[in-house]
């Protein structure tokens, strides 16, 4: 197994939710599809 | 007792004899060898398993035991809640549903466009809805449409004021414009707090113009480019939308070449998006040329892998899989995908409230009205509010859910009826996409 998650990257990165409606550049909606 | 989480993600890896596996419950993601993918797979089907593969998962989170994962579930649902309580709000403001163009897809083509028009009594009426149901929550305005930059002397002042009224709100603003006058507005647009301005491009001229004209007729591309370029020179953030089937598919390395040379994706104030084409409100003459959300993904991988440029113009999400290549960690569980009466609100100049841009002007989703009177009808507000996917029956028992959100309230409620309703999106099928694309080199 090898991972994926980069524990620096863990504690730098400011999480947020994969929701396409949380990016900063959601002006329309890609939520809907 | 210990299970294989209910959260994993897990299958083969796109074109690839390794495995993925992935929760976004416990932030892991990995990737398993061929064998360690097989021996996973026999003990997902009640056989052995090599102990050391076993000490891994369990570390990992990837087998856990039942109570544990529900505890976990249950803290992980209170800070998304919390999370987005504190989250920024979008408030659509649909100026007018007319619009200049005759786009052949268009899902707002049967929509009325009742008589009463857009003055500054409603714009007004709007700002002080605002001020008041948003109090101490970060929002900003998204303008949408129909078309809100029309080039008449009455629209163009309108837009001014409504511009005018943000900044006395020190609200930001963005746009959603297919561009046309975007040349003749960036002066206005200048002394606004614009965040960015979409605009859709098709493909490279023959293509864009194929689908994207003007009412009776009437070549767009150049012009919209022109305002591309304008808006660019002047600082102004721009996102580019590509609206995509399979008629145009084919052009987006057209495209993508034409942005590049073009000096585009050099600009940091320039981004991409690919939108799908698809039948939102009622069916289109064509349905044939439609992708469904996997097949346009697959259609941009092999474009991707076949001109690797398109990766400077547009480099697909593939649901988790590009978050995870660029930060290095997976983003929170999203436990409601759809935005609406949450974080996003629609509002259009007849006075109407709706719950989000595929509900707005829809009659009969109103959701009350900011104007001439504010009125709230609570019961509809109530059941938009609890959509999530503790609610939603189909997707309790989903190892996707938190990655898929239980997908978009509108698109559930016009195939079901009801808005607490699946939205289902193929998630395993994209991470095995985007992990062959992100880590498989």
């Amino acid at each position: 197994m090898k991972t994926l998650i980069k524990k620096k990257a863990q504690k730098a990165a400011e999480k947020k939710p994969a929701q396409c409606c949380a990016k900063t550049s959601k002006v329309v909606a890609g939520c809907h599809d | 007792m210990t299970d294989f989480s209910k959260h994993n993600i897990f299958s083969k890896i796109s074109g690839s004899d390794n495995y993925f596996i992935v929760n976004l419950l416990t932030g892991n993601a990995d990737i398993l060898t061929a064998p360690e993918g097989r021996q996973v797979l026999d003990y997902i089907g009640g056989g052995n398993i090599n102990p050391e593969l076993l000490d891994n998962l369990t570390v990992k989170g990837y087998v856990v035991p039942a109570d544990e994962e529900k505890r976990l579930y249950r803290e992980k649902y209170l800070d998304f809640i919390d999370a987005r309580d504190k989250d920024e709000v979008q408030l659509f403001f649909v100026p007018n549903y007319s619009c200049n163009f005759a786009c052949t897809y268009c899902y707002q083509d049967e929509y009325d466009n009742p008589g009463r028009n857009l003055n500054r009594e409603i714009i007004d009426a709007f700002f002080r809805y605002v001020s008041i149901e948003f109090a101490g929550r970060k929002k900003y305005i998204t303008l949408f449409g129909g078309e809100p930059l029309l080039n008449s002397p009455k629209q163009r002042e309108l837009i001014g004021y409504f511009l005018e009224k943000a900044g006395e709100a020190s609200l930001d603003i963005c746009l959603v414009t297919n561009g046309f006058f975007l040349e003749e507005y960036v002066d206005i647009l200048q002394t606004a707090r614009i965040r960015e301005v979409q605009v859709t491009l098709d493909g490279t001229a023959e293509v864009h113009d194929k689908r994207r004209f003007l009412k009776g007729g009437g070549q767009t591309f150049e012009k919209i480019v022109r305002g591309i370029d304008a808006c660019l020179v002047k600082g102004i953030p721009l996102n580019l939308r590509m609206v995509a089937d399979r008629e145009n598919i084919n052009d987006l390395p057209g495209l993508a070449r034409f942005a590049i040379n073009r000096g585009w994706t050099e600009n940091p104030n320039f981004k991409t998006q690919i939108g799908r084409n698809y039948e939102l409100h009622h069916c289109q003459l064509a349905p044939d040329k439609l992708f469904s959300r996997i097949s346009l993904y697959e259609s941009i991988f092999s474009l991707t892998r076949e001109h690797p440029y398109i990766l400077d113009f547009y480099k697909p999400a593939y649901s988790i899989s590009k978050f995870l290549a660029e930060n290095g960690i997976l983003p929170d569980p999203l436990f409601d995908g759809c935005p609406a009466t949450k974080t996003e609100w629609a509002f259009d100049y007849t006075g109407h409230i709706f719950s989000c841009t595929a509900t707005v002007g829809k009659a009969d989703e109103s959701l009350g009205t900011f104007y001439p009177e504010v009125i709230h009808n609570r019961n509809l507000i109530d059941a938009w509010e609890s959509r999530d996917v503790t609610a939603i029956p189909g997707c309790s028992g989903c190892n996707l859910q938190l990655a898929c959100g239980g997908g978009c309230g509108s698109v559930a409620k016009n195939r079901t009826g009801e808005i607490c309703s699946t939205d289902c999106r193929p998630v395993k099928e994209l991470l095995e996409l985007g992990f062959a694309a992100y880590f498989e080199k």
